[in-house]
C-alpha cells in the first residue's frame, strides 16, 4: 500500500517470479491516491523461505516509498471463517 | 478460498495500526519430579528439566511469529508453585533455587518466568511462610522471575494470617528495591481463586493439577476493540457488545492458530488460550480508552463499572467460541500503571481507588500495577487485599492485588518502570486505618457459595 505511481506491480511480481512463487489472485484498489493491492500467492513450489520472500518484498516496497505486509493465509481462514 | 478485500486490510491493520499482538506464549512445566531433600541435586534436576522442555522454546515461537506474520510479544515460562518444592528445604533454599531459575531463564532468552508460588488459601505451613519471607530477597536479586500467593478461595475462604504477612511482605519487598521506586513489587502478585494455568505474569505458574507440560497463549488487542468501536460511533449497547463479540473472537482465533502450531512443533500437549484484553502503555492500546470510546468522558466516570461490565462479558462470549479451550483470566485486565488511558484517568483526577475496586468486581483480575505512597502502612496493604479477596470470593471469581508502596513517593507523584510496565500516578490510600482488623489474625469463612455440592 502507499501512493499509487506506474510500476509498483511490477517490482512486487518481480520478486514473486525471481523466487518461483505462484501468484493466485490479485485484487487492486485506488482510493483518493493510495494505491491498494491484495496478492494471494503460494510457495509450495518454491525454495525459499517466506521470511527470505518477506524481506526482499518489504525491501521492494520501501525502496518505492511503499509499505508491504506479508501474512499466512491460513490466519486469515482462522480469522474470518467459523 | 476467496477473501474480501476488506477482511484482509481488517487483520493487516490490526497488527500495523491497531498494537495487535499475541502478548505471550508460555509453556508450562511441572517440577514434581524435581523434589530432592538435597538441594543441591534439587538445583540440577531443575536445570535438567527446564532445559529440556524449553531450549526450542524461543526458536520455535520466533518461527512460527515469523511464518504467520503475526508479532508474539513474549516468551515465557511457568513452572510448579516453588513453595511446594521447597517446603522441606534449609532456610536459604528459596533464594538459592530463585537465582538457578533466574539464570536459566536468561540463558534460554525468556522474558519471564512465573511460578515462586505459594498456594496458602487455607493454612501455611512452616516452610510456605520462610517462602513468602524470602520476597523480597528473591524479587530484589532476580530479574526474570515472577511470584504469587493465593490466600483465599470460594471454597475456603480467606487465610487472616497470610493477608497480614502479604502487607508486611509487600512493604518489605519495595524497600528493598527502593533504588527502583519499589519495582519488586511489580513481580509479586496476590491472588483469591488463582487460576492454574494463566499464560500472565506476574500470576503465571503451572498449577498442581496440571499434566508434565502445556502450551498457553496469552492475546492482547485493547487497540483492536477501541479502533473498531470508533469506526461505529452510534451504537445501541446490544449492538456494541455484538461488535466487541465479533472482533473478540478473530483475536482469539489468530492466538488459538499460534497456540497450535507452536504446540505441534515443541511436541507439547496444548493448554489453553487467554482471551483477555492485556493493555501496554502504547498510546490507545488501553482498556480505559475502550470504556471512553463507548460514551464515558473519562474512565472512573459514573457508568465505567456497567461499560467495563459489558466489555469483559462481551469478550468472553467471543473468544469462547473461538478456542477449543480458554482458560486462565480471560476478560479485561484494568492495571494503572501499564495502561496509559487508565494512569491519565488517575491523573485527571477521574478515577480513584474506590472506583478501580468498584471495578474490580467485574474485570477479569483485581487491583493491577497500581502504585501507592510509600508510607502506606502493611495493615492498610493487607486491607486492600482482603478487600479484593472478599469480592473474589463472595462472586466466584479471580481477583488479585499487585500494589506497590513507591518509596519515597506520595499522592500527585508519578513513577516510571519502564517498558511494558509503563508509568503510574501515585494514588491516594485513606488514612484511615483498619490495624485492629488485620491483626486479628485467623481464617476467613468461606462464602455460603462456596458449599455448592
Amino acid at each position: 500500500m502507499g501512493a499509487d505511481r506506474p510500476g509498483i506491480l511490477a517490482g512486487v511480481t518481480r520478486v514473486l517470479a525471481d523466487n518461483e512463487v505462484n501468484i493466485v489472485d490479485i485484487t487492486q484498489k485506488v482510493v483518493d491516491g493510495l494505491f491498494l493491492s491484495l496478492i494471494v500467492a503460494d510457495c509450495s513450489g518454491s525454495d525459499a523461505v517466506v521470511s527470505s520472500v518477506r524481506q526482499q518484498l518489504e525491501r521492494t516496497a520501501d525502496s518505492q516509498g511503499l509499505k508491504a505486509l506479508v501474512q499466512q493465509e491460513r490466519l486469515f481462514r482462522f480469522m474470518h471463517r467459523v | 478460498m476467496h477473501y474480501e478485500f476488506e477482511e484482509v486490510l481488517e487483520t493487516l491493520s490490526m497488527v500495523a495500526l491497531d498494537h495487535f499482538d499475541i502478548r505471550t506464549v508460555t509453556l508450562g512445566i511441572s517440577l514434581r519430579d524435581c523434589i530432592d531433600g538435597d538441594l543441591s541435586a534439587m538445583e540440577r534436576k531443575v536445570t535438567r528439566k527446564i532445559r529440556g522442555l524449553a531450549k526450542n522454546l524461543v526458536r520455535t515461537v520466533d518461527q512460527v511469529s515469523e511464518e504467520l506474520g503475526i508479532p508474539v510479544a513474549n516468551r515465557r515460562i511457568s513452572i510448579t508453585p516453588l513453595a511446594f518444592l521447597l517446603d522441606g528445604a534449609p532456610k536459604q533454599g528459596p533464594a538459592r533455587l530463585a537465582k538457578v531459575i533466574d539464570s536459566l531463564a536468561e540463558e534460554l532468552g525468556v522474558d519471564y518466568v512465573g511460578g515462586y508460588s505459594a498456594l496458602v488459601q487455607k493454612g501455611m505451613t512452616p516452610g510456605e511462610r520462610r517462602f513468602i519471607e524470602a520476597f523480597p530477597e528473591v524479587m530484589s536479586t532476580t530479574e526474570r522471575l515472577c511470584g504469587s500467593v493465593n490466600l483465599a478461595s470460594t471454597r475456603s475462604g480467606i487465610n487472616m494470617d497470610a493477608v497480614k504477612l502479604m502487607g508486611e511482605t509487600i512493604q518489605a519487598m519495595a524497600q528493598a528495591t527502593a533504588s527502583r521506586d519499589g519495582i519488586g513489587c511489580a513481580k509479586l502478585v496476590v491472588f483469591a481463586n488463582a487460576p492454574e494455568d494463566n499464560p500472565f505474569m506476574a500470576g503465571a505458574f503451572h498449577g498442581m493439577g496440571e499434566g508434565d507440560s502445556a502450551v498457553s497463549v496469552g492475546i492482547s488487542g485493547p487497540g483492536v476493540i477501541r479502533h473498531v468501536l470508533s469506526l461505529y460511533p452510534d451504537l445501541t449497547i446490544d449492538d456494541l457488545a455484538d461488535l466487541i463479540k465479533r472482533t473478540a473472537f478473530k483475536l482469539t482465533r489468530a492466538g488459538e492458530l499460534v497456540l497450535r502450531d507452536v504446540a505441534e512443533r515443541l511436541g507439547a500437549p496444548r493448554g489453553i488460550v487467554d482471551i483477555s484484553l492485556a493493555p501496554t502503555p502504547a498510546r490507545g492500546d488501553s482498556v480505559a480508552n475502550i470504556l471512553e470510546e463507548m460514551g464515558l468522558e473519562r474512565c472512573g466516570a459514573p457508568g465505567s463499572t456497567a461499560a467495563l461490565a459489558l466489555l469483559n462479558d462481551a469478550v468472553k462470549r467471543g473468544g469462547a467460541m473461538a478456542s477449543t479451550h480458554v482458560g486462565g483470566l480471560s476478560g479485561a485486565f484494568i492495571p494503572v500503571a501499564e495502561d496509559t488511558g487508565m494512569a491519565d484517568a488517575v491523573r485527571a483526577g477521574a478515577l480513584d481507588l474506590g472506583k478501580l475496586e468498584a471495578m474490580t468486581a467485574v474485570c477479569s483480575v483485581g487491583l493491577d500495577m497500581v502504585v501507592v505512597p510509600g508510607d502506606t502502612p502493611p495493615e492498610s496493604l493487607s486491607g486492600i487485599i482482603a478487600d479484593e479477596a472478599a469480592i473474589g470470593i463472595v462472586n466466584n471469581k479471580t481477583t488479585a492485588v499487585r500494589i506497590i508502596p513507591a518509596p519515597g513517593k506520595g499522592p500527585g507523584d508519578s513513577v516510571e518502570f519502564g517498558g511494558l510496565l509503563g508509568s503510574g500516578p501515585v494514588m491516594a490510600v485513606t488514612p484511615f486505618s483498619c490495624k485492629k482488623f488485620i491483626h486479628r489474625g485467623g481464617r476467613f469463612p468461606a462464602p455460603l457459595r462456596g458449599l455448592t455440592n
